[in-house]
């Protein structure tokens, strides 16, 4: 049964993962001291399903915060989001979401936090959730660190098994806030790689953070360039690459230009 | 030849080094032991010394000598251990009572905010309220058995347990509860997958103490209405009528190592179940 659901899963979510739909969003947060910080002005974006877009942008410009809001962890002040047909008021159970920090729970081993997403939801046997969870740590280059626990790993450690956990659910909308930020290099394009791996298997509609614009050119269908002050989206780059992509297209100097068009787009 | 002579060196310093590592160790722990055993015997020494010097009236102050003879006494007789079982019940008893009902209000009182609002007055008046003084209620409510010892255990402990708890569950971090609403988790899953982990070295603090806190609440009330069963306070009580001094000495020996006992058993069981937020 639970095989079955994976299969389908697997085949038919090119057509099926959701489009993201962002229209006019703002938010205006308002701080301790009682001024109000407009984190989002007016935004809007559309990203089609199974595409995979990377947002960049200068620290503070609004990135994380449009992520949440399409997450359904905080309300917009104003404007909608559209997940598919619905309108998001709360997080959907499409969703796979790696934060901008690790935020693993302390007394649970590494295993038992990845597993966490699909525990809460309770429809996985607990043995298709161990295999499952195998399979993860050895994708996350993690094999036996399973039964240790988050304070005995280093920061990459910490940030590849949230990584691992955004996956656990086989998501069709996946969420990742700088998932890599914290990584060397060598296991960082290894993680392009793998989740490049993922996307041409399932087609999750991906919305990519990043401060790395050769990772974001790397990555994606689309970049999505904004500027701060008040946060919104200055430029949206086609990234007409072929697929899929090779390591070596880093060295060729058409992906070059791209990067260098996308930080010269970047406000200082 | 000089290579044979390095390689009898090595091997020579790989056997040093080997015993080196076994020895100080055991020699550490025989100093300790040593220190210790000299600490205890200089103590008694001191003890005994002071008394014969100052020549001090043994029916106020006993030797030494008399205090463990007044031990041995109670040992053998086997109303030692009679009334330190009685004493460690009320004290068990009334720590896991009151402990449970700290928490388990604690838990209510952190998912329904209003209540919280509505009882918070009332904790902080109740909370201020010196136990001892309502020791006497307890004896007219529940007697002179047990029940009444274990209720001003209860009550001392009762408090802060629950404000520990409340803070604990409390202390989740903004991150921890955003992962959880990312995943959808229900009230009741963040209770007991987050908050209740979050507490739980909240709650030890309370419980390392207030346990001694327990055992001094049993003896009080022993002290205050001793009844049917004879326990450590009881046991204070009937030595104090007789101005038998070294008794008393004999049952706050006891009391100390019951005390510095029980303590170490919530430490031990805090390092077990809060091993996870030490970071190595
Ligand atoms: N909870 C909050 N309360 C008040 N202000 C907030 C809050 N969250 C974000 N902000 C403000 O909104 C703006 C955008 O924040 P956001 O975290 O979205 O930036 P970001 O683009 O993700 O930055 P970075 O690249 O550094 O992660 C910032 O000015 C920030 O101070
Ligand atoms: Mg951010």
């Amino acid at each position: 049964m639970n095989m079955q659901i994976s299969q389908t899963a697997g085949n038919a979510t090119s057509t099926k993962a959701s489009p993201i739909h962002v229209s006019s969003l703002t938010k205006v947060f308002k701080t301790r001291t009682g001024d109000e910080v407009t984190a989002l002005a007016d935004t809007s974006f559309k990203i089609a399903g199974g595409e995979f877009v990377s947002i960049v942008g200068p620290s503070g410009c609004g990135k994380s915060t449009v992520m949440r809001i399409i997450a359904g962890l905080i309300d917009a002040s104003k404007g909608a989001v559209l997940l598919g047909t619905d309108v998001v008021t709360a997080p959907s159970p499409e969703i796979g979401i790696a934060f901008q920090k690790a935020v693993l729970l302390p007394w649970l081993s590494v295993a038992r936090n990845i597993a966490l997403p699909a525990e809460l939801e309770g429809r996985m046997s607990k043995a298709d959730i161990n295999a499952r969870v195998e399979q993860l740590l050895e994708m996350v280059r993690l094999t036996g660190v399973g039964q240790r626990f988050p304070g005995e790993l280093s920061g990459g450690m910490q940030q590849r098994v949230s990584i691992a956990r955004a996956l656990m659910t086989e998501p069709s909308v996946l969420l990742m806030d700088e998932p890599f930020g914290a990584l060397d290099a060598l296991t960082r394009e290894h993680m392009h790689d793998e989740l490049l791996a993922i996307w041409e298997y399932s087609h999750p509609t991906v919305v990519f953070i990043t401060h790395d614009i050769g990772e974001a050119v790397y990555l994606s269908d689309r970049v999505l360039v904004m500027a701060s002050r008040p946060g919104r989206v200055v430029a949206d780059i086609r990234i007409d690459l072929p697929r899929p992509r090779q390591p070596n297209l880093r060295g060729e100097p058409h992906f070059a230009r791209l990067g260098a068009e996308i930080r010269a787009l970047i406000p200082h | 030849m000089a290579m044979t002579d390095d390689k009898v060196r090595g091997a020579g310093m790989m056997a040093v080094t080997l015993a080196g590592l076994q020895r100080p160790r055991l020699a550490m722990i025989a100093q300790q032991i040593t220190i210790k055993v000299l600490q205890l015997l200089g103590g008694i020494l001191a003890w005994e010394m002071l008394v014969q010097g100052l020549d001090v009236d043994p029916r106020i102050v006993p030797g030494p000598a008399e205090v463990m003879r007044s031990l041995w006494g109670l040992t053998v007789s086997g109303i030692l251990i009679g009334a330190i079982w009685v004493t460690i019940q009320q004290t068990v008893i009334g720590f896991v009572v009151g402990a449970l009902l700290g928490i388990v209000l604690a838990v209510v009182l952190s998912e329904v905010p209003v209540l919280k609002m509505i009882l918070q007055p009332y904790i902080v008046a109740l909370q201020a309220v010196p136990k001892v003084a309502v020791a006497p209620l307890f004896l007219i409510w529940f007697g002179f058995g047990m029940e009444s010892k274990i209720a001003l255990v209860i009550s001392i402990l009762f408090f802060p347990v629950l404000v520990n708890a409340m803070a604990g569950l409390d202390s989740t971090s903004e991150e921890q509860m955003e992962l959880m609403k990312a995943y959808r988790a229900t009230r009741w899953q963040t209770l007991l997958r987050v908050k209740v982990y979050v507490a739980l070295p909240f709650v030890f603090a309370a419980f390392e103490v207030s346990l001694v806190l327990a055992l001094t609440a049993a003896v009080v009330a022993e002290l205050l209405g001793s009844g049917t069963l004879v326990g450590l306070g009881t046991l204070i009580k009937i030595f104090d009528a007789r101005m038998n001094s070294a008794g008393i000495f004999a049952v706050l020996i006891v009391l100390s190592v019951l005390g510095v006992a029980l303590h170490a058993i919530v430490v031990a069981a805090s390092r077990h179940f809060l091993s996870w937020s030490r970071p190595l």
